[in-house]
Formats: structure tokens, sequence, C-alpha cells
């Protein structure tokens, strides 16, 4: 395999590495934590002893995850600053301000209680300890809302206008930001999903405990909490992703295509089920012509006719645009105006850039009349600013197989979820028997990241080229740095965050391994 | 003052009676140690400096100038300033 060695491919790489290991931590922190504090509300509702030992051992567990999770974000937005220096002077506020606000509001809120929450026990009445478990919940949550903007900002600018004599973006309307569909619907979905994490890492450890014969009171209660709130959970993660679908469809009908491996579009779409994309074959998806030679060594379809059309449409007959179809332009988008070919979009790229330079020049020559004439073309074609950067229409169309296979193996594990979680409320009062049962949830645990990480595989490869949709590529975005600083770096992060990851996890299975009476 | 002296004493008596927690902060403490005495300062020192009208002099100069090609780049930056059409 070929490795690239640009330095725009390893400052990538190294923000994937960095993001990857931080979201190992998240999802649990969300999870586990709302968990804990539904078996603490249990706790206070029943005045159970039972349930009060019973959250004060997933609370420790929260603990160390939280406590080795914490702050490993922080790395990204070194990386803003040192690797993608012209993208974080580009974003300007609209960036700043939510992360400004998680690290102020968020994470004080959710340090604070943390403290009453482990220190708490038997110091502070039962009703001020379970706000304060609620109010970390809620903390972190908030934390995750507030990176979510950002990001859902990134994937779809709205609310900004661009300032060309600053050359950032300011923000024009917070609501637009804060409460974008897209910023709304992945909040929800993470959230979600995050919840379904939780619950699984609650039912693997319970069933651990059931095979090994012990604590298992505390097992089969903590099983019944988890899996009847993992399946609400996993159903709304469905419904939040088949949503996450159709917003997709609109805003970034690049990705939906590469999700799906989908080159030609149509109506009566049909949804692919699995697939094995032949080795080599990306260039099919950005290729000029119809035809060439099939790309697919598998390929299963869901036996639903224009299930695909339905998901991003809401309609059987709905037209879907394949990668080469958004390449071409011409066909209707949902607004009613008909889709620029990239070609077209390329060139008005390229004369929003031109407008930008003609601007400044115009400025330090102090020429208003030409100030004027190049602010015009330049908000005339903003919208395609980053395109003008691109060197060919084949450069907007991201890494399919990634793309696909991260989709719909989220999508297959997802649906497996939704089964397990079922099956282990229906099996009731049987499951301590069963121990292949015991042994399939256990295993699940790691599938649940998988199925997490995957997600933001799907999110993140899917918009490639785009740091910011349609405004800035990577290759725009990227300081001027040598390659050699960057591949350090990224060996020093894999390294601590291996050693932070060792460390997790053997603390976690000491503290799992001791269990509830200790 | 009472009040605040109960607080005080909540956190200290919490910190006095931790056992796994002692290791916890022990692991938080030398991340950010690592995080923000190490990395920050002799790896990610932020690339734009002075004042705001200098970055956004240099960040302009980088966005509408032609970036030198970098050799292996997929996309080799943008080729250069377009002619006005």
């Amino acid at each position: 395999m070929e490795i690239d060695t640009s330095l725009v491919d390893w400052s990538r790489a190294q923000f994937a590495l960095t993001a990857m290991y931080h979201w190992v931590f998240v999802p649990l922190t969300l999870g586990l934590g709302v968990l804990v504090a539904v078996m603490e509300t249990l706790s206070y509702a029943k005045r159970s002893e039972f349930w009060k030992d019973t959250s004060r051992f997933w609370a420790k567990l929260f603990g160390i995850n939280f406590a080795v999770g914490v702050a490993t974000g922080i790395i990204l937005e070194f990386q803003f600053g040192t690797n993608w220096s012209n993208y974080s002077w580009f974003v300007g506020d609209i960036f700043g301000a939510p992360l400004a606000i998680e690290g102020i509001v968020a994470f004080f809120m959710e340090s604070t209680f943390l403290a009453v929450m482990f220190f708490g026990w038997n110091k502070v009445s039962r009703g001020a300890h379970l706000a304060a478990t609620w109010l970390t919940v809620i903390g972190a949550t908030m934390s995750a809302w507030w990176i979510l903007v950002a990001n859902a900002w990134m994937q779809c600018p709205v609310g900004m206008e661009f300032n060309p004599d600053t050359v950032r973006n300011e923000m024009a309307s917070f609501a637009a930001v804060a409460f974008s569909p897209m910023a709304v619907n992945k909040f929800c979905h993470v959230v979600t999903s995050s919840w379904t994490l939780g619950s699984i890492f609650v039912v693997g450890i319970s069933c651990l405990y059931l095979l090994l014969r012990r604590h298992t009171n505390v097992a089969l209660a903590s099983l019944r909490v988890a899996a009847g709130f993992g399946l609400a959970a996993a159903l709304l993660t469905a419904m939040t992703g088949h949503k996450s679908g159709a917003i997709i469809a609109q805003l970034q009908p690049m990705k939906l295509a590469a999700a799906e491996g989908l080159a030609e579009g149509g109506t009566q779409v049909p949804l692919v089920a699995a697939g094995l994309i032949r080795p080599g074959a990306e260039e099919h998806w950005a290729a000029e012509q119809s035809g060439g030679e099939d790309p697919w060594l598998l390929r299963l379809d869901v036996p639903l006719p224009g299930a695909l059309s339905v998901l991003a449409t809401g309609k059987a007959d709905g037209f879907v645009p394949g990668t080469r179809d958004i390449l071409r332009g011409g066909y209707r988008l949902p607004d009613g105006s008909v889709a620029l070919s990239a070609e077209e979009m390329i060139a008005r790229g390229k004369n929003a850039i031109r407008a930008l330079a003609d601007y400044r020049a115009a400025k330090k020559a102090g020429d208003e009349a030409a100030m004027q004439t190049a602010r015009t073309a330049l908000e005339r074609d903003f919208p395609y600013f980053g395109y003008g950067y691109l060197n060919s229409p084949a450069d907007l169309v991201p890494p399919v197989q990634p793309t696909f296979y991260s989709f719909h193996i989220m999508v297959a594990l997802g649906g497996y979820f939704i089964l397990l979680f079922a099956g282990l409320l229906a099996l009731g009062k049987r499951l301590p028997g069963l121990r292949c049962v015991q042994w399939a949830a256990l295993l699940t645990i790691p599938l649940a990241w998988l199925a997490s990480e995957a997600g933001w595989v799907v999110a993140e490869v899917g918009r490639q080229p785009w740091s910011i949709q349609g405004l800035l590529p990577n290759c725009a975005a990227v300081s001027s740095l040598s390659t050699g600083n960057v591949q350090t770096t990224f060996f020093l992060f894999l390294g601590l965050f291996t050693i932070l990851l060792i460390a997790e996890v053997g603390i976690m299975v000491k503290a799992i391994a001791d269990g509830p009476e200790s | 003052m009472s009040l605040l002296r109960r607080i005080a004493r909540f956190y200290l008596e919490g910190f006095r009676s931790m056992r796994l927690g002692r290791k916890l902060w022990a692991l938080i403490i030398l991340k950010l140690i690592i995080i923000f005495a190490v990395l920050r300062f002799f790896f990610f020192t932020p690339t734009l400096s002075g004042s705001a009208e200098q970055k956004s002099n240099t960040v302009s100069e980088r966005l509408t100038a032609p970036l030198p090609a970098r050799s292996g780049d997929r996309q080799q930056a943008h080729p250069g300033l377009p002619e006005k059409s």
C-alpha cells in the first residue's frame, strides 16, 4: 500500500488520530453518566441502599473514564492553531464562541458537580447528591452540544458573513449557528448513540459478572435497567440516523452518494444492504463517462424498492444524485434550482478568490470604487470560495471505500444493538442460565466503540476535501509547516494516547475485578 | 464565612479520603503537565503571530497568492490566482 506523505494528509491523520482517541472516552462519559443518574434516581425514589451501592459502583467506573479522558480534547484545539492556522483565522469567532461556551460554562458546571458527586456520598442529603449527579450529566451533555455545534457549522456553514477586511467569517446569527438542523440532529444522534454505548458497557460488564457468578444481584438489576434504557436509546439512534440521512441528502449529497457507493443516481434508487468494493476502484466514482468496469465484487440491496430514495427525499420516486451526477450538475435541487456542475463551481470559486485579492489590493491603494466592485463580485461567488482551490472536479469525490464501509458497519451494528437489547429484555429471568447470550453481550462491548467511531469516519471522511463545506478545502486550511514536524507530533500522540488507553483499561479492569462490594 | 469554611472542609475531607482517586488525580496532573508544559510550548506554538491586522494580511496572502507546491500533495494547494472572467 502506498503511503501519501504530504503535509495535508499527515495533518489530517494527526487530527483524526487525536479525535478518535478522544472519542474513546467521550461517549462512555455521556452514556454511563445517564445510567448512573437513573440508578441513583431509583435509589432515591425507593429509599434503596441496594440501588445506592449499585449506582455508586457504576459511578466509580464513570469517574475513572472521566479522569483518564478529561483534557484529551484540548490537544485538538492546539492543532487548530498550529497545523490549521489558515482555517483557525478564517472561521473567526464562529468556531471560537461555541468552544469558549463549552469550556467556561459546561466544563466548569460538569467539574463542580462532579466533586459533589464523588465526595458527597453520606455528606450531603440524598436529594442534593442526586441533583449533583444529574447536573454532572447535564454538564457533560452540554459540553457535547457546543462541540457538535462547532462541528455542524463546518459541515454546513450558516449564520455568518464573510468580512474581506479581516478575512474572517463573522457571526450574523447565533441562533442560526446553534440551532441549525445539522447541529440539532447531530447532537441528538451523537448523544443517543452514546447512551446506547453506555448501555452496552453496563450490559456487557453485568454479563461478565453473570459468567463469573459474582455480584449476580447487582448484575441482573443493572442489566434490566441498561437493556431497557439501551433499547430506547438504540431506537432513538436509528430514528435520528434516518433524519441525518435526509439532512445529508440535502446539504451534503456527495457524502450520501459516497456512503452508498452511488456513482449514477436516479429515481427509485435501492439502498445497499452490504457490499464489497473492488480494490483500486476509487476512480469509478469520479469518472466522467457512465459505465466502466463494475466496482462491486459483491453487492446486496435492501429488498425494498426505492429505499434510498425514500431515505433521502421521503418519496420512492425521489431523485438521488450519484457522485457523477454531482460532478456533472444539471439536476433539480430540493429548492427547485438546477445544480451547477463541478467545473462551474470551481470557476466561480476562482472568481471569488480573485475578487478577494482585488479587494485587498484596492483597499491598499485606497480605491473605493474598485473595492466596491470587488466586494460585489466576492459576495456573489463567496458560497463557492473553496471550490477555487481545487485542481479538478475529481477532487470533490471523497474516499468512497472508507465512507461506504464505515456507514454500513455503523448501520449493521446499530441494528444488532436493537436486537440484542430486545433479546435481553425478552429473555428476562432465563438469562442467568444462558451463557452464550452472556458471552455475546460481553463481546459486544468493543463493537459499540467500533460503531461509534465508524459514525465519525462517515461524518468526516465523507465530507472530504473540505475543512469547511464549500468554503475552505484542507489544502487551503493547512499551515505552512514542515511535514517532519507533523510526523513527529503524530507519533508523539500515538504514544501518549496509547499509554492513556492502557492506563484506562488497566484501572477500569481492576475496578471491575474488585466489583461493587469493595 | 462559615459556608466557605464548610465548602473548604468538604473538599479537603474529600481529597483526604480518596483511594482510587489519588491515582486518578496523579494521572490527571501528569497529563496536564504533558499537555500544557511540554506539548503546548515545544510542539504547538501558534503559526500565526502579530496583531489582528498582521494576521489577516498573512492569511489573505496565503489564500490569494499561489502556495508553493508540496511534493506528494494530493491536492497541490491552489493552482495560483485565476484569470479574471
